[in-house]
């Protein structure tokens, strides 16, 4: 729900439980999560109206760099150890929480949604869904967590706009690099299945919810919770 | 961007994403429900290689698995042929690209 609501695909939550909760594999947890983040994007799909759709045309340009970083970031995981990982996750997401906190609200649209916006800062934009398609690969989030920041805060798209947009790509850049886990056995259908079932479920009712909050909360809920994974994931990275 | 020629596109994505999403959930759901009928514990590492996670049940669950993967490439070819029909031939290369990611990407190593 939480996925659907902030244009992530989920495995910024996800990728951290399933390692520290359950303690699955790094691996086991990024393919997993995976599927979940497809599943939260079918789930929104799925749930989408012409009013508070994605804004496709922006999202198959920028989807250009991101899927081409996906496929990139799911063979180099295979070398990068679990320590890495974890370190590297904790970083971006503490470094966008950052950036979203201080440089989120200056010019950046105040209503939901809006049909009066232009995309700008094209080239930024491409490097963000770039660096976010490879972290995708490496991590198994979709990377919403930097795409919905980089549209909202550079590029000038409406909050509702960029999460609905998020969530349509992130769905893509996670099929870019899923196959290969698959390939690689760190699917496993008795833990992918009940964990996708659950996510689809949350994100159809995120994507009714949505529509109903208002920016600052959205913007403000998106910091608090990356400040609070990255710290996980620096303490995991540590003990390892 | 314009958006109001996407209209249409965006109905039929949803669509799309109800039909294949539902059939894959109810693949998956049947395939792990067997094994819950069973009793065998789900999230253990012995369940992988214990009878009953192989067979049909599994690889029904993995249907429904590989089914919602390859969600995202049908939505990105519906937008390709969409975009082909209205000859909005910049969008159509655009997502043409990125069909072309995805399927280096699927076939690399998996499908």
């Amino acid at each position: 729900m939480l996925g659907a609501i902030l244009g992530l695909g989920g495995g910024i939550f996800l990728v951290p439980v399933l390692t520290l909760l359950f303690d699955f594999s790094v691996r086991v947890a990024v393919g997993t999560s995976l599927v979940a983040v497809i599943a939260t994007s079918a789930g929104v799909a799925a749930m989408s109206s012409d009013e508070r759709g994605a804004d496709i045309p922006l999202a198959l340009r920028l989807e250009i760099a991101t899927a081409a970083g996906a496929v990139v970031g799911g063979f180099v995981a295979g070398v990068v150890s679990a320590r890495t990982l974890s370190l590297l996750f904790s970083l971006v997401v503490l470094g966008t929480a950052a950036y979203t906190a201080t440089k989120g609200s200056g010019d950046s649209p105040k209503t939901l949604f809006d049909d009066a916006y232009r995309p700008r800062r094209w080239g930024l934009g491409f490097g963000v869904s770039g660096l976010a398609g490879i972290i995708s690969g490496l991590l198994g989030v979709g990377g919403g967590f930097i795409k919905v920041p980089a549209m909202y805060a550079i590029m000038g798209v409406p909050l509702g706009v960029a999460t609905a947009t998020s969530n349509f790509m992130v769905g893509i850049t996670a099929a870019a690099s899923v196959f290969v886990y698959l390939g690689r056995g760190d699917i496993h259908p008795f833990i992918v299945a009940p964990t996708a079932l659950g996510v689809y479920g949350g994100a159809v009712a995120g994507s009714w919810l949505l529509p109903h909050l208002k920016v600052v909360w959205l913007r403000w809920t998106l910091v608090v919770l990356m400040v609070a994974i990255g710290i996980q994931m620096v303490t995991r990275g540590f003990g390892n | 961007m314009d958006n109001s020629p996407n209209d249409m596109l965006a109905q039929r994505m949803q669509r799309l994403s109800l039909i294949v999403s539902l059939t894959a959930a109810g693949l998956m759901l049947v395939g792990w429900s067997m094994l819950l009928i069973y009793q065998a514990p789900v999230i253990d590492a012995a369940t992988y290689d214990h009878p009953l996670t192989q067979g049909w049940p599994r690889q029904l669950a993995l249907t429904g698995i590989v089914a919602l993967a390859l969600l995202p490439a049908a939505r990105v070819l519906l937008a390709l042929t969409s975009y082909a029909l209205k000859r909005r031939f910049i969008d159509a290369g655009v997502a043409l690209v990125v069909l072309v990611e995805l399927l280096i990407g699927m076939l690399s190593r998996g499908l």
